[in-house]
């Protein structure tokens, strides 16, 4: 990901960050989501439980925060209010995916792999998405200059990730191809001509 | 619907149900498994699959779909659209209740699936099919929020949203 020139302090952060997660991850494979402690999570990234909870407020937070949702929104807010609403979303999503590097998205993959098998973890994951779903909304009016309340945000947006949700269909092999497969066919008018 | 309405979800039980409808509790049960299926059951859902599925192979899918779902529609007298107005009025206010209702509509979906892969001689699990059925979805549970009086006309507007290729009008 492209990041600004930070402070050495901001730097650090990330890169505990990063490290919660990566042993959090590493533990919940070895031993599974119930048998992982925030205590031994901490213990493996080298920091105090309290500390932890600095970065994430709960067990499930470490697993279902995405670090590309922001990008996605900060992306789709930035581009002009005259773009068609498709080609906006479309363009957000291809800076989305152009900005992570092969780790991150490597362990994009390896998080949803783990959250999807985790039913409790799983419908935390959907409510995360409904919120990112109304963020995107927000980031879209707010583009366009309308309501975020406007029905026909809500109504692209719905259809958006109704259609996305669809082609992940519990399977993450080949997921980027059937996003943008997703996408040229809500562009193509969803069958319609 | 009529206990619900005046006495809230939570204070309308089973057997006050049952004595209103003048049947057993048991008989209740025969008819809807739980209480809360007893607002979550919607006759028309069957109405528009089976039209769907009788649509020609070579129909556009979203034309397909929308003559099936206006079709549908206006076969309602003006006491079950009444009907269907409170009840989603009650269904959505209710958390619990919308929970479950979002869950049935996902069933009513993975039916339209099938129903749309029979008619256009398909795989179900197709990708164009699940992602076709997932946006239409998406699309009009985003348009169920609002005025319940409104909620035919805001239908209308998102199908013709969507025809139009979802620029803003």
């Amino acid at each position: 990901m492209i990041e600004p020139a930070l402070g050495l302090r901001d730097r650090k952060k990330i890169r505990t960050r990063d490290t919660i997660r990566r042993e959090a991850m590493r533990l919940i494979k070895a031993n599974g989501y119930a048998s992982t402690t925030i205590e031994q999570i901490a213990m493996a990234a080298d920091i105090a439980p309290s500390t932890f909870f600095r970065y994430f407020p709960t067990k499930e937070s470490v697993l279902i925060a995405s670090d590309f949702d922001q990008v996605t929104i900060d992306a789709l807010a930035s581009l002009p209010a005259d773009m068609e609403p498709l080609k906006a979303f479309r363009r957000s999503l291809e800076i989305t995916l152009a900005a992570a590097t092969a780790a991150e998205w490597r362990f994009e993959r390896a998080r949803l792999r783990l959250v999807l098998s985790v039913p409790e973890l799983k419908t935390v994951q959907m409510d995360e998405y409904r919120r990112t779903v109304t963020r995107l909304a927000e980031a879209e009016a707010q583009r366009s200059g309308r309501d975020a309340d406007d029905l026909e945000v809500r109504v692209l947006l719905g259809a958006l990730s109704g259609g996305l949700m669809a082609s992940l269909d519990g399977h993450l092999s080949g997921l980027t191809d059937r996003m943008i497969q997703t996408l040229d066919y809500i562009e193509a008018g969803l069958g319609l001509r | 619907m009529r206990l619900i309405e005046a006495n809230g979800y939570g204070n309308t039980n089973i057997e006050q149900i049952a004595a209103a409808a003048e049947v057993a509790p048991s008989t209740f049960f025969r008819y809807f498994p739980t209480k809360e299926s007893v607002l979550i059951t919607n006759d028309l859902d069957q109405v528009m699959l089976d039209l769907l599925a009788a649509q020609p192979a070579d129909m556009a899918p979203f034309k397909a779909f929308r003559y099936s779902l206006e079709t549908t529609w206006a076969t309602a007298t003006e006491a079950e659209w009444e009907f269907e107005r409170n009840r989603l009025r009650v269904v959505l206010s209710v958390p619990e209740l919308k929970a479950a209702q979002l869950d049935e509509y996902n069933r009513t979906a993975e039916r339209l699936a099938e129903a749309e892969a029979k008619r256009s001689g398909r795989d179900a699990g197709d990708l164009e099919i699940r992602v076709f059925v997932g946006a239409m979805t998406g699309a009009l549970v985003a348009a169920l929020e609002g005025d319940q009086d409104e909620m035919m006309e805001r239908t209308h507007r998102t199908l013709d949203f969507m025809e139009a290729g979802m620029r803003f009008t």
